[in-house]
């Protein structure tokens, strides 16, 4: 009878602890996930972000080229804000344009963060090149 | 006897079931790897706009480009170094063209 009660005591303690493991486990599991998924989101985010800026001239793709529309653009913060969530980014995103000739800031878009993930590309604008960074 | 057994099963599996659930690592794979080449391709595209007129420009021009873009570089124009910022070996290298006075020079940029 005592060893029965002792068996019993124990498988129960046993399933406790499966049980306790699995929630913690599956709890772990899913913040790693949404972890990676913002990084992800994150990293596309830009990646969308920088190629539609840069190569939204007809036959540009994957080539820096800038148009006179998107100057207009960057020229007023609230059209851009508009274009982002035309593009359904809903991050902050910082955007910088810098004359690399002289290290001139053209624009600046958004306020710098602590993490983040940042593109870059120099494009050729009106006789001179321009860098583009985008921090997501 | 028989109850005997059945406990050690019964600890046996709970042993092995909780080393499973402890020693497995969901891994989420994905590749972001290339951006950094795709965006330093379409920036050296940007050379052609300025017609470089000599090698010198050509390597003004490329070291400029891979300063601002990469965080480790090496710049080769023609197999002759033209800019660094490090000293390792980089295995990683984008290579391109640009034709002055009609003579192909060749620029490889040795990126981490």
């Amino acid at each position: 009878m005592l060893i029965k009660s002792v068996e019993l005591i124990l498988v129960l303690t046993i399933c406790t602890l499966i049980f306790i493991l699995s929630i913690s486990f599956v709890g772990n599991s899913y913040n790693s996930f949404r972890e990676e998924l913002y990084l992800l989101r994150k990293f596309y985010e830009g990646r969308v972000l920088i190629k539609s800026l840069t190569e939204s001239q007809t036959f540009s793709n994957k080539t820096c080229n800038i148009t006179d529309n998107l100057i207009y653009y960057l020229s007023d913060p609230s059209s851009f804000y508009e274009y982002m969530k035309s593009l359904g980014i809903r991050d902050n995103v910082s955007l910088e344009v810098i004359d690399i000739s002289d290290g001139k800031l053209l624009f600046k878009i958004g306020e710098k963060r602590d993490n983040f993930l940042e593109f870059r590309r120099v494009c050729y604008y009106n006789g001179s090149l321009y860098l583009f960074s985008i921090k997501v | 006897m028989r109850s005997n057994f059945l406990l050690i099963l019964e600890v046996t599996i709970a042993i092995l079931f909780i080393y499973l659930l402890l020693s497995y690592k969901p891994n989420f794979y994905y590749d972001i790897r290339g951006f950094r080449e795709e965006d330093l391709l379409s920036s050296l595209i940007s050379i052609n706009y300025l017609y470089p007129s000599n090698v010198t420009y050509l390597e003004d021009y490329s070291c400029q480009i891979a300063s601002n873009i990469l965080d480790y570089y090496k710049v080769f124009v023609n197999g002759s170094l033209a800019c660094n910022n490090t000293d390792e070996d980089l295995r990683n290298s984008i290579r391109t063209f640009y034709i002055i006075n009609g003579t192909p020079i060749f620029v490889e940029i040795f990126l981490k």
